[in-house]
């Protein structure tokens, strides 16, 4: 965590900075979607959602701070005779997303990010590990100011040798409450 | 602006690199059955002899095990004495025979990895998963150790003290490995 935070902190002060620097825009959002584990049998799908704060930058180029949270789906195993239920857990992270953003009313980006990520689950000890962003997204903004996204993206949080991995899909809206020239 | 384009996708296969075998990794549910039931009391303890090694997904990822993310003991246990009893779960860390209760404690590396669980007079409880998972606190390590060594230990129930008499049905050694290439 202590990590993660001065990246946060200088990619708001750089976002701010250029902004006001560039003339850019600078917006809020939240999304939701599925969060997928990849090759991990003690959790199923869950329910991702959380909040962006897109900031352009460059001109092909945006941060975007966000935090999310995911609660994971629950597993249920039957071992010999008996069914048992083992709590699926859930995910909190926050951190930052650089897109490299075309600009138009319809546009395909990648985008990579680095974040800290909280793993809760019911009788097992709390994890905080760093973990990384990758993925595409199409956008389109069908009114001004108002930008609809959707995006798949893998989520990698590391664990020391090994790692949980996720496939989230989501789609968002943004509305950009502030544009400097 | 063409070397900003590269700039995103270098630094994702940058951090993918460096995750190296992160990304190759999962974590996969391994069981044992334990035999049943096991019916115990002081002077006549029945143990488990655990050898992982016959266990398909234990074989199949021994190699590349990292870690161990989650561990339960499942099954019903009843209490067929007459005194309420704590059941604990104790571990050798090697295939042991020994016939009582106070062998086992006194045994050379035998430590108590599970409990107590309380059961009254005549009363009988499966113990979830979620639950089960939270009654490993100190002992948790010493078996993780087994499980990432040989694989070979031997487990006892046992009660904490009097003269107390239950059983295990159908009980089953759950864990979650992190493996990882």
């Amino acid at each position: 965590m202590k990590r993660i935070l001065p990246v946060v902190l200088l990619a708001l002060v750089l976002g701010a900075g250029a902004a006001s620097a560039i003339g850019v825009k600078v917006g809020g959002g939240a999304f939701g979607g599925v969060s997928i584990p990849i090759l991990q049998e003690d959790s199923k799908q869950g329910v991702i959602y959380g909040l962006r704060l897109p900031v352009s930058v460059l001109p092909l180029l945006k941060l975007e701070p966000y935090w999310a949270t995911a609660s994971l789906g629950d597993v249920e195993e039957t071992f010999g005779t008996l069914a048992y239920t083992r709590d699926g857990g859930k995910v909190s992270a926050y951190g930052v997303n650089a897109l490299l953003s075309m600009g138009g009313p319809l546009r395909f980006y990648p985008f990579v990010g680095i974040g800290t990520h909280k793993l809760v689950r019911e009788a097992a000890e709390d994890l905080t590990k760093v973990g990384y962003n990758f993925g595409l997204g199409l956008g389109f903004s069908a009114i001004p100011k108002f930008d609809v996204d959707l995006r798949g993206e893998l989520n990698m949080i590391t664990l020391g040798e090994t790692s949980r991995k996720f496939a989230n899909v989501t789609a968002g809206v943004s509305y950009h409450f502030l544009s400097l020239p | 602006m063409r070397n900003l384009r590269w700039t995103i996708p270098t630094l994702a296969l940058a951090a993918l690199l460096a995750g190296g075998c992160i990304l190759v990794s999962g974590q996969f549910i391994i069981s044992k059955d334990l035999p049943t039931p096991l019916v115990i009391s002081p002077g006549a303890v029945v143990h488990a002899d655990v050898d992982l090694n016959a266990v398909t997904v234990y074989q199949d990822h021994k190699a590349d095990l990292k870690d161990l993310s989650d561990v339960a003991i499942l099954g019903e246990f009843t209490n067929t004495g007459s005194v309420p009893v704590d059941v604990s779960i104790w571990m050798t860390p090697a295939l042991t025979d020994l016939g009582d209760a106070a062998s086992v404690i006194i045994a050379p590396g035998a430590v108590k990895v599970w409990g107590p669980l309380r059961l009254g007079v005549g009363e009988s409880k499966k113990v979830g998963w979620d639950q089960s998972a939270g009654l490993f606190k100190a002992g948790k390590a010493p078996l993780i150790a087994q499980i990432k060594g040989d694989g070979v230990f031997t487990l006892y129930a046992l009660g904490a003290s009097g003269s107390y008499a239950f059983q295990l049905d159908h009980g089953v050694l759950v864990a979650v490995i992190d493996a990882g290439k």
